[in-house]
């Protein structure tokens, strides 16, 4: 029974959600459900309103099935003394005609079940082919079919029915039937379409168009296996429609009045005035059944409801008493043993020296307190959070302490899942169930927070601690304007006037250079840098002492993120608050932050300076976690990334938690849990440092890394004993850094666009406008090259894929291959034949995946629609060999296992598996990496530079990372607001950038290995949408150069180096002049 | 701008259904009705006759366009002739003019008290999520939808009216002793009369609008803009209201103006079981009496009515979120 509109709500997330992922915008930190084909079942087995329900209907089923056997009498024999009340004989007494009422109770049973079930049936799949079609087909079909539907929605059904049935005069089983099914669906349909239009921008839908499948196939084997919770409840909720309103109708004597059926029965009741001449049972018995069959029904469906949509499930909550005092000591009470209950009995006890020099460490830590009490803000001890689950308690937080002083920036960084959003909340207080607060304390200026009630926390709220959150739009009400945001908050801790609180808003709003016109806008009426800044400047409304920012760059392009970061930074030196600045990016930190604590699986790894940190990270995970990423600038060396995954932290491994994954593990890595360890200033939960003078012992003696993902589950198993074996095996897969390879052949590049355009038709109400998203652009791949496709969000770059890959056909220009038109292309065997030349991988590992089928099912389809000549034995080695290409293994296990059982970086290997079993010859992989943790982002990377090595593919690399574009690309197209601004060989192009939008790109880059660029400047400029766009440079209005020429001139690419294109007047002209002196 | 054009153009195309449903219905059926009336009832006029074709079809073999037109003329003067078996020869107008208030009276009335009720406690109930409340009223509310309307208001007779006397259990007011007037007597009267019908229809609605909040408001508070409310420091009730409910009642609002043609079938059968003089009841002893100049008007009366409660959720819509006010 849920709204519609409800999933017309997660429709409008899902496509926020889209948009966040244009930036990488990791979801939330706390533990995810993962749903998958047969969960449906398992999940409707253990629902307690499911189990109520498949009780009764069972109960009903077997009475319809079998009334003869129970019934003592015949339903219709008027054999008896009639008006009986109940006895031995006759159980619930004999109606006025004579007849057993028990027994026609048992006998009614059966025309019920039949009504729902065949009812329940016709309009459920009516529903599913009128949803999913209109959802799928689009356009006019969608509006013919949506309208109906709607209309149907609105005649109300039952004095419809009503009339149909005077007309007939009498309506049989049959008739009620097929009236029912066939007007019934529309509330069906109006949901199914909601939640298909929701999926049609799921990426293993388009994966599958993509692939070639037909219309047919998408929706009966791709689409229908992902709703069918949603489909089921739907039948449900038909089937009871249909039960009441058949015994309606039976009950105002519009059926067969010698039927045997419960509407009947009330009825001839009701013409009896049963209830007025003590006949009260015969009335109410068939109101009982009606009401529990009924029932039954609805209870399936809100199970199933609950099963689709999990936030609806009932919330579960710890075990831990409600009152927080009672488990919370002061810091001081530290003790060994609250570590000692999560080890297995089997582990031996640390050595002594562990545990004494971690008490050592907290007395130098407890002098630390007293020393700078003055300035102390805030200080954390032994917090740990946990999420209550079936499968008991997943510890998200575990033993955290920090200290933060007045007015310092700390920044909290971590891959997602380590739980460093959840540290965040639980600082402020602000968890909500299923996660809770199991241990620690939070002191705020000498307060204790977590023991606060509500009342006194609120008095606190904003005016001296406030909170940023990732994503404003999400953030802010969408039904108030940002004035009216504000006032709240200042009407809950003020007493200032209306004026007052107008001007401060004002005032807050030019501080992050906001126009206070826009006091008046709501959220949706701002681009999402202004959301951003407009959040930052309500959290300064009453200039706290602290302000927790929780990735509140994420959502934003690389030029806005930088500009946001410098903003954020001035303000803070300012106005003196202190900054808890959570992201899972270590590098944008480097610049702005005094402190940095690196967390992982939910513990402190790392807690020390900025400086420090990056100079000489101590912790094995820190230092890989800054090798992971690709320098901008500088010698360009081969990386490795952090081999697997972060450990489900419901049975994390034993001993330290990184030792799966960490090179420089020992023996005793996977036995003791490492406390913490000062180390000349900074904090490590590492046994590399058991004794703390042995600092020189640091990472120097690391032999090999480990390279791939899935070598981490190897190494999980066998860890203690063949270290050594694996550096050995996984020695010879150390990437080399990616050979460029120049012997393109001059002849025929093997794509060729030229002047491409699509445009997009926006509807107005009065005009329509025109969005360009992509417009004259020209560009060339040649054999065996890697081109990066670079640009912000909008800049037209997905698009471009997609018209490669043929989802759209281009507005005008023309794209070649092999020399080809790709337009002229006609039949479905050739058109087949391009899409396997060109298959696509996605962006988002999570979406690209159907994940009603196991791994081999997008293999397996992609072999049958390409290479149908390939017999069963041949697919299956050919299926083992593109797994192994890239590097699954072993490749049979990896192909019978469901998505949800892989990590993000082998759901992307499936991606490029897919598109290699084609034998395909370019590869479009869209931004591949950037939904991606830092740590396997550069094993996606290295895997593209072996497929182009080892397969001899092309690959365009549309990303908006310039830095992992200069790792692997041969030459950069760098995309602005649909046009190419700049083209060129990537070495040259990153050196001596000539576009101005380049520079700006380049600039933004954050790169730890290089000091902050001083001249760089706050830019708030956001790129535009192209709208009707008229003559002119599109980068004119942000650009610092322009000149008169670029308002009214397109400039169009023109050489400014050898090989390097770019279209500015600004450029050319220096080219022409220095080529004059030259001359 | 866009939004409203859009809703007034299916507004229209929806009452252009409706009524040329109604035109199709008897002619499409096996038999013509306008004939069977006349053989059943020989002494209906010539006059009453051609007025019966008109809305039925049959009589002198017009083509179906021209039936068509003219039917729309009757349709637009609101001129569905005269009642032939309920009450011979009133015209049909004036019938469903006495019974319309009735029927705003009783139906409307609960209904949108069940819907604010609904929703208040649906609200409270996500808000209160793990309490005992929240616990209960779910299921409950699951089975209450379940519930077959006339049946729920057998069972109120039964207990109230039968066993305990304490309620009247059918008719709008006393047709025996009150004189329909404004003055308090009749008034109270119609109150004690409209008790029995009302309690069946909020009890029936109400467990609809509650799961419909609880999951909407499930779905708002797990947005940021809630955690950032509380972040705020604002007060539990001015979270719950301005933030969450605030939101959650809007895809509410549609729920309700969606589901608002299945509440009218349940409100028909429950005018009928209290033998209430309204539009459900007089459309069902219509249905009865196979009265088809009167049923075709209530049918399309209640259509209309329909369309115009979704009208006003539309603009109530519109008031409340700025996002559809907007041009895209």
């Amino acid at each position: 029974m849920s709204n519609p509109d409800q999933t017309d709500q997660s429709l409008a997330q899902d496509v926020t959600d889209v948009t966040s992922q244009n930036k990488g915008v990791k979801r939330s930190d706390g533990p995810a459900e993962r749903s998958h084909g047969d969960t449906m079942w398992r999940g409707l087995l253990r629902n307690r309103k499911a189990q109520v329900g498949l009780f009764f209907l069972l109960f009903f089923l077997v009475l319809a099935v079998f009334p003869g056997l129970i019934a003592p009498y015949s339903p219709s024999a008027e054999s008896f003394l009639p008006n009986l009340s109940p006895s031995a004989a006759h159980w619930l007494g004999t109606t006025s005609f004579g007849q057993d009422i028990f027994s026609q109770l048992i006998w009614g049973a059966r025309q019920s079940l039949i009504i729902a079930f065949a009812a329940g049936f016709i309009a459920t799949f009516v529903a599913v082919i009128v949803g999913v079609a209109s959802a799928y087909l689009g356009g006019v079909t969608d509006g013919i079919l949506s309208t109906l539907t709607d209309i149907l929605l609105v005649i109300p059904i039952f004095p419809l029915f009503i009339v149909i049935a005077a007309y007939l005069r009498s309506a049989g089983l049959l008739d009620i039937i097929i009236i029912l099914g066939a007007l019934n669906w529309s509330y069906s349909a109006r949901q199914l379409r909601v939640q298909a239009l929701s999926m049609r921008n799921r990426d293993f839908l388009k994966a599958a168009s993509v692939r070639g499948e037909r219309a047919s196939y998408i929706i009966t084997a791709e689409m229908l296996p992902s709703m069918s919770s949603l489909i089921v409840a739907a039948f449900c909720l038909n089937a009871v429609f249909a039960v009441l309103t058949a015994a309606g109708l039976q009950f105002i004597g519009l059926g067969n009045p010698n039927a045997q059926s419960w509407g009947t029965m009330l009825y001839w009741s009701y013409q009896q005035a049963a209830l007025q001449s003590g006949l009260a049972l015969w009335a109410i018995m068939p109101g009982v059944c009606l009401a529990l069959f009924g029932g039954s029904l609805a209870l399936m469906n809100f199970a199933f409801d609950e099963i689709s949509n999990p936030a609806l499930r009932p919330v579960r909550r710890g075990s831990r008493p409600r009152n927080v005092k009672s488990n919370l000591g002061p810091a001081v009470d530290r003790e060994p043993v609250a570590s000692d209950d999560r080890k297995t009995p089997a582990i031996a006890e640390p050595p002594l020296a562990v545990s004494s020099n971690s008490e050592e460490t907290d007395v130098a830590r407890q002098s630390d307190v007293v020393d700078s009490s003055s300035s102390l803000l805030l200080s954390v001890r032994n917090l740990s959070v946990a999420y209550a689950s079936d499968a008991g308690p997943i510890v998200a937080v575990d033993d955290v302490d920090l200290d933060l002083h007045r007015g310092e920036f700390l920044a909290v960084v971590g891959e997602s899942g380590c739980g460093k959003s959840t540290l965040m909340f639980a600082i402020s207080r602000l968890l909500s169930p299923p996660a809770e607060i199991t241990g620690g304390s939070v002191t705020f200026r000498g307060q204790e927070m977590a023991q606060m009630s509500d009342r006194e926390l609120r008095h606190l709220r904003w005016r001296d601690f406030s909170v940023v959150m990732q994503n404003a739009m999400n953030a802010l009400n969408p039904v108030m304007t940002v004035g009216q945001q504000m006032r709240d908050a200042c009407k809950a801790h003020s007493a200032m006037s209306s004026d007052e609180i107008a001007s401060r808003s004002a005032e807050v709003l030019r501080l992050v250079s906001i126009d206070p016109i826009h006091l008046n806008s709501y959220p949706h009426q701002l681009s999402g840098g202004m959301r951003q800044r407009a959040m930052i400047a309500m959290s300064l409304l009453f200039t706290p002492d602290l302000v927790v920012m929780d990735e509140p760059t994420s959502a934003l392009d690389v030029v806005g993120q930088r500009s946001l970061m410098r903003q954020i930074k001035e303000l803070q030196n300012r106005l003196g608050f202190a900054v808890i600045f959570v992201t899972h990016d270590i590098s944008l930190v480097r610049h702005f932050s005094d402190r940095l604590m690196v967390m992982y699986a939910g513990q402190v790894a790392e807690l020390g300076t900025t400086a420090t940190l990056f100079d000489t990270p101590r912790h094995p995970y820190a230092r890989a976690l800054l090798e992971a990423y690709p320098s901008i600038r500088g010698e360009k060396i081969p990386l490795t990334g952090i081999a697997g995954s972060p450990p489900n932290l419901l049975t994390p491994p034993p001993g330290c938690r990184f030792q799966p994954r960490c090179a420089d593990a020992m023996p005793e890595c996977s036995v003791i849990e490492p406390p913490i360890y000062k180390v000349s200033g900074t904090e490590v939960r590492c046994l590399l440092y058991t004794n703390a003078t042995a600092e020189t012992r640091s990472l120097a003696g690391r032999t090999n890394r480990v390279v791939d993902d899935n070598a981490a589950g190897v190494v999980a198993q066998s860890h203690a004993t063949s270290l050594s074996e694996l550096s050995s095996r996984t020695s010879d897969a150390q990437p080399s850094a990616p050979d460029r390879i120049n012997d393109i052949e001059p002849e025929v590049p093997l794509l060729e666009v030229s002047g491409l355009t699509r445009t997009f038709r926006m509807r107005g109400f009065w005009s329509e406008k025109l969005l360009h998203a992509v417009d004259d652009v020209s560009f060339t791949i040649g054999r065996r090259e890697i081109v990066a496709l670079v640009g912000e969000s909008g800049s037209g770059k997905s698009t471009i894929a997609q018209l490669l890959a043929s989802v759209y056909r281009p507005s005008s220009g023309v794209i070649r291959f092999n020399g080809q038109p790709v337009n002229d292309i006609k039949g479905r065997k050739a058109k087949l034949a391009y899409r396997g030349e060109v298959p696509m991988v996605f962006q988002d590992p999570y979406s690209a995946i159907n994940s009603s089928y196991r791994v081999s099912h997008g293999i397996m389809r992609a072999i049958k629609l390409h290479r149908p000549d390939l017999d069963a034995s041949t697919r299956r080695s050919e299926a083992v060999r593109v797994m192994e290409a890239v590097g699954l293994e072993p490749a049979e296990d990896m192909l019978q296992k469901y998505p949800y059982e892989l990590s993000g970086g082998q759901r992307q290997r499936i991606g490029f598996a897919q598109a290699l079993v084609l034998r395909p010859k370019l590869i479009l992989a869209d931004e591949p990496v950037s939904m991606l943790d830092v740590s396997i982002r550069v094993g996606v990377l290295n895997l593209m530079a072996d497929l182009r090595r080892r397969e001899g593919v092309s690959i365009l690399y549309i990303t908006h990372d310039l830095a992992s574009a200069r790792y692997i690309a041969d030459r950069i197209i760098v995309m602005y607001a649909g046009h190419v601004v700049e083209v060129g060989p990537t070495e040259q192009l990153l050196t001596d950038p000539r576009h101005p939008y380049t520079k700006l790109l380049l600039s933004a880059v954050p790169d730890p290995r290089t000091p902050l660029d001083e001249f760089a400047t706050v830019d708030a400029g956001e790129p535009p949408k192209v709208v009707d766009p008229k003559p002119g440079c599109r980068f004119q209005p942000r650009c610092p150069y322009a000149i008169e020429e670029c308002k009214t001139v397109t400039p169009q690419l023109g050489e400014v180096a050898p090989d390097q294109l770019a279209a500015c007047h600004v450029a050319l002209a220096d080219v022409r002049r220095t080529s004059r002196v030259g001359a | 701008m866009r939004a409203i054009g859009r809703r007034l153009a299916f507004f229209v195309v929806t009452v252009w259904a409706a009524v040329t449903l109604n035109f199709l219905l008897p002619r499409l059926m096996p038999g013509n009705p306008a004939e069977a009336l006349l053989a059943q009832y020989p002494h209906i006029t010539p006059q009453a006759f051609h007025a019966l074709t008109t809305l039925l079809g049959g009589g002198k073999h017009q083509s179906l366009i021209v039936q068509y037109g003219e039917y729309w003329k009757r349709v637009a003067t609101l001129n569905f002739g005269i009642s032939i078996t309920t009450s011979f020869g009133t015209p049909v107008r004036t019938m469903v003019m006495n019974a319309l208030p009735w029927t705003l009276g009783l139906v409307g009335v609960t209904t949108i008290f069940a819907f604010v009720l609904g929703t208040f406690i649906g609200l409270v109930s996500a808000w209160r999520r793990g309490t005992w409340l929240d616990n209960i009223l779910p299921p409950m509310a699951v089975i209450g939808f379940a519930l077959p309307y006339f049946w729920v208001g057998l069972l109120l007779v039964y207990i109230f009216s039968v066993t305990l006397g304490w309620l009247p259990y059918e008719n709008a007011y006393n047709i025996i002793t009150d004189v329909p007037a404004w003055n308090l007597t009749f008034m109270v009267d119609v109150l004690r009369h409209a008790i029995l019908p009302g309690m069946t229809i909020i009890i029936t609605q109400i467990g609809l609008w509650i799961l419909f909040m609880r999951n909407n408001t499930i779905t708002v508070l797990a947005e940021d803009y809630v955690r950032m409310a509380r972040a705020k420091g604002l007060k539990p009730w001015r979270v719950m209201w301005a933030y969450a409910g605030r939101n959650a009642i809007l895809p509410n609002l549609t729920g309700f103006a969606m589901a608002l043609g299945f509440v009218v079938s349940g409100a028909i059968l429950v005018e009928y079981v209290f033998n209430y003089p309204g539009l459900g009841g007089l459309l069902l002893r219509a249905v009865e009496g196979l009265d088809y100049p009167l049923m075709q008007a209530l049918f399309l009366l209640i259509t209309l009515a329909v369309l115009f409660s979704l009208l006003f959720c539309d603009v109530l819509t519109a008031i409340l979120d700025p996002r559809t006010r907007e041009s895209s």
